[in-house]
């Protein structure tokens, strides 16, 4: 896709870090429930988090919305131009 | 999960097919029916002792009596021909050792990177065990090949 700076961005690789940063926020959350007070695991997941927000924003600004949340234009609904999750693209 | 009601040979099928058979009612019920069902093992203490269930009586029927009472009198327990305790004093299991499960408190230590964590389906290295599966996983999942 491109984006308005004119260089051609990889959504899909965008979008796997996103599940990667997804998925370990996922399995340390579980550790956490069991572990609530554990300090290097909490740092852990703050961590992740921030991550997830730039990823997340990079995705949304130059490839579009991850879930309907993420509309981010004013003047366009873009999420409906996004793959459905049983297209290919999806996933 | 399918088990062959005269398949004796392991303690969960033994035990199982005599849960299924209280869920039945096929030995006509008392009181203590709908007890076993509830809490089908007589509880253990961290220490191993045996106690008897919030609710459960220690006398009477048999339900409350402690497993390794149970089973130092085997003899008096009543099996029908497929081996099963048909009083259910024994809970199936008669024979067979006390056990104690326990899992040890995880650490926060060797954690994954992001990419290793999403394609090994854990971010712990000392989870990360190599289950085997086969035929998709229908015939569990513990066997090789």
């Amino acid at each position: 896709m491109d984006n308005n700076c004119g260089c051609r961005v990889n959504c899909r690789d965008i979008m796997k870090k996103l599940r990667m940063i997804d998925f370990a926020i996922y399995d340390t959350a579980l550790y956490l429930d069991a572990y609530p007070d554990c300090a290097p695991a909490l740092e852990y997941y703050h961590r992740l988090i921030e991550q997830r927000e730039a990823v997340l924003c990079e995705y949304q600004s130059k490839c579009g919305p991850v879930s309907m949340f993420g509309n981010e234009s004013k003047s366009s609904w873009q999420w409906v131009n996004k793959p459905w999750p049983w297209e290919f693209d999806a996933n | 999960m399918f088990f062959d009601e005269n398949d004796n040979r392991n303690p969960r099928g033994r035990n199982d097919a005599g849960l299924r058979r209280q869920a039945l009612g096929e030995h006509g019920g008392n009181s203590c029916d709908i007890q076993s069902l509830r809490m089908p093992r007589p509880g253990v203490t961290r220490s191993g002792r045996n106690v008897a269930p919030a609710g459960m009586s220690m006398a009477g029927c048999g339900c409350g009596t402690p497993h390794s009472d149970s089973c130092a009198r085997s003899g008096d327990i009543k099996h029908d021909r497929s081996g099963h305790d048909t009083d259910r004093r024994g809970w199936g299991l008669c024979g067979y050792p006390l056990g104690s499960v326990y899992a040890p408190l995880q650490e926060w230590r060797a954690v994954y990177d992001i990419e290793t964590g999403l394609s090994r389906g854990t971010i712990f290295r000392e989870l990360d065990m190599p289950w085997y599966g086969s035929g998709g996983g229908m015939r569990g999942g513990c066997c090789r090949g």
